[in-house]
């Protein structure tokens, strides 16, 4: 009988020796300081443990198959048992993913996942975290104690944070039931370079993404991701993406077309009620977004604004023209007439201000209306009203000197050397970005390059300091590669050559 | 005064009694005790009142505060502008997209969390 398990014990034994060998020689002389160990290697095959795991997967397949056959053939108990261990120990992964995960085994998800060579081999503990977490989002109300562990789990990492880890605490919160933060974390993920970011981890984000925006009935951001070439595909992001399209009114897919894609999705008996519910209704283009309803003819000016006010507040999502509709509403009725009006009542009622009494309803008009704006002022023709205008530009300014701060304090930490631990430093990076976005939003060139000179610099030095002091260089990457992206999109060659080769960087 | 204008207008002291923007300071007086007294004696009429944006609770402390509210001038003058809208318009919804079908199981149809709910 051959000795199968001391001689896989050999070989690993030799790999590792000679591993260690080769890591000895490249050595400094001077011991580093603790660092997170990042990634090291961009590619699986530039991976100095690759060869080893090859190896050993092959003698674990060849275990699998001899003892399985054997245990089968013979009947023997014994042989069967080793065999199925031998064939947990080779995908450990997959029946983490693909038996302990969908049966909400968070802890044995958790364990099995941390045993992978292949796909977790050097994304350790974020990648076994985010199949714990994709666990626990199969109960339907998570134990705390259970999200706390898998929470213990992510934020005793050593090693860089990847995507994976990011998508882990993206469906943590969505456990806790903070949805907001979860969308933006998953979405995040899209930040990372592919390489830190494999398709089995943004697959998971883009499909909790999809679900998400199909349960809100938001169609046009399930269509969004499914077309979205970053994102990986899948039979279930083919299959909301094509219910998506009927919803919004293409014509493709046919009924048939959609009973094909729904085919081959999984969980049929579930989608199948949704996709029949689909196939049935006629494809029509959505309709336009919520007009304001008209005031009566017999109103008065101020009884216009007022009406118009109190449907705007009745308004699920007021888009920018409502809101300056009502504004000129309240600038056509705040006019001299008003006042005229206002010091007759004021001789009857035996006092008052008229002047300030009618400062006091501007005043409140100016609150009111100002935070319902929207960033994006789509649609509004000619000059804003002055009650809003003010309101504008005082965001910006807000938004601006919100973001200088932010910034601020992120360089003042890189010069103290003050690190945070990976998960807030995300969630800084993250913050810093929605800051960043909101300032652009209104779409003006203008504004676009102010809020770009304001991180230009500051946050591709804090990338270098993330890169070479913290050693986190997928985050650091993904500094580069966002600044990059704003550099191309305002022509500035100069800092788009600098990230560009900063991003260029191993991982 | 911390509320906004959507609260002013929605409790404007001018609807908790009940009176229109042009009413005397006696005849303000006379329907706010009238209104405390049909309170106190706990009658059904007196404990709702109507404003633009629908029907709401009537106290003994709303219709005292509006009283006060209306014997100041200044105040007034601003709660007059205000009160511009007759209760007996009612203002619609702003009408939106006809039929917005969501799936709220779809998260844990695919195993991506609970139901969604509105």
């Amino acid at each position: 009988m051959v000795p199968v398990g001391a001689i896989v014990a050999a070989v690993v034994i030799g790999l590792r020796a000679l591993n260690a060998a080769q890591n000895k020689t490249t050595t400094p002389a001077t011991p580093a300081a603790t660092v997170p160990i990042s990634r090291g290697s961009s590619t699986f095959w530039q991976d100095t443990g690759a060869a080893g795991t090859i190896v050993f997967q092959l003698i674990l397949s060849g275990m699998v198959m001899g003892l399985i056959g054997l245990g089968i053939e013979t009947g023997n108990g014994t042989a069967l048992t080793f065999g199925l261990a031998a064939f947990y120990f080779l995908f450990p992964s997959w029946i983490a993913r693909a038996v302990f995960a969908p049966l909400g085994f968070v802890r044995l998800a958790y364990l099995t996942a941390s045993l992978s060579r292949v796909d977790w081999r050097r994304d350790k503990p974020g990648g076994p975290a985010l199949v714990a977490a994709w666990a626990l989002a199969q109960q339907g109300k998570p134990w705390p104690s259970s999200i706390a562990w898998v929470e213990r789990r992510l934020s005793s990492a050593k090693t860089a944070l990847q995507a994976s880890g990011v998508v882990a605490f993206g469906l943590l919160e969505a456990a806790k039931g903070r949805l907001d933060s979860a969308r933006e974390w998953l979405d995040s993920v899209l930040m990372f370079d592919p390489r830190v970011a494999p398709a089995h981890v943004r697959v998971v984000a883009a499909e909790w993404l999809a679900t998400d925006a199909a349960a809100r009935g938001d169609w046009k951001r399930v269509k969004a991701i499914s077309d979205n070439a970053k994102w990986p595909g899948s039979r279930t992001l083919t299959l909301l993406g094509a219910l998506a399209g009927r919803m919004l009114g293409e014509a493709m897919p046919t009924n048939a077309g959609l009973w094909f894609w729904w085919l081959l999705a999984p969980r049929r008996t579930w989608t199948w009620g949704f996709v029949r519910l689909v196939t049935q209704r006629p494809a029509t283009k959505p309709g336009p977004a919520a007009a304001m309803p008209s005031p009566p003819t017999t109103l008065d000016a101020m009884g216009r604004a007022t009406f118009l006010t109190l449907a705007l507040r009745s308004h699920a999502a007021p888009d920018a023209t409502a809101v300056v509709t009502v504004a000129r509403a309240w600038e056509a009725a705040l006019g001299s007439e008003v006042r005229s009006t206002l010091f007759i009542r004021a001789t009857l009622v035996g006092g008052g201000e008229p002047d300030a009494a009618v400062e006091e309803v501007r005043q409140l008009v100016k609150e009111a209306l100002g935070p319902l704006l929207p960033g994006k002022l789509n649609g509004v023709s000619g000059e804003l009203p002055a009650l809003i205008e003010s309101a504008v530009q005082a965001r910006k300014d807000k938004l601006h000197s919100e973001l200088e701060e932010r910034m601020g304090r992120m360089e003042a930490r890189k010069l103290g050397n003050k690190e945070l631990p990976q998960l807030e430093e995300w969630r800084e990076l993250l913050t810093l970005r929605g800051l960043y976005r909101q300032a652009c939003e209104s779409g003006s060139p203008g504004d676009h390059s102010l809020a770009h000179s304001i991180i230009r610099d500051k946050l591709a030095n804090f990338g270098v300091w993330l890169y070479n002091v913290r050693v986190e260089k997928p985050v650091a990457n993904a500094v580069f590669r966002l600044l990059e992206a704003e550099a191309v999109a305002l022509g500035d060659s100069d800092a788009e050559k600098l990230n560009k080769k900063n991003g260029a960087c191993d991982l | 005064m911390a509320q906004g204008l959507f609260e002013r207008i929605a409790e404007n002291p001018f609807y908790v009694l009940g009176v229109g923007t042009t009413v005397t300071r006696t005849d303000l007086e006379r329907e706010g005790n009238k209104l405390l007294s049909m309170l106190q004696l706990n009658l059904k009429d007196a404990k709702t009142y109507r404003s633009p944006v629908g029907e709401h609770a009537r106290t003994a402390e709303a219709v005292r505060a509006a009283m006060a509210e209306l014997r100041d001038p200044k105040r007034r003058l601003v709660h007059e502008l205000l009160a511009c809208l007759p209760v007996t318009i009612s203002v619609p919804k702003p009408q939106g997209p006809a039929d917005q079908v969501k799936w709220p199981r779809a998260p844990v149809v695919f195993g991506y969390g609970p139901e969604r709910e509105d």
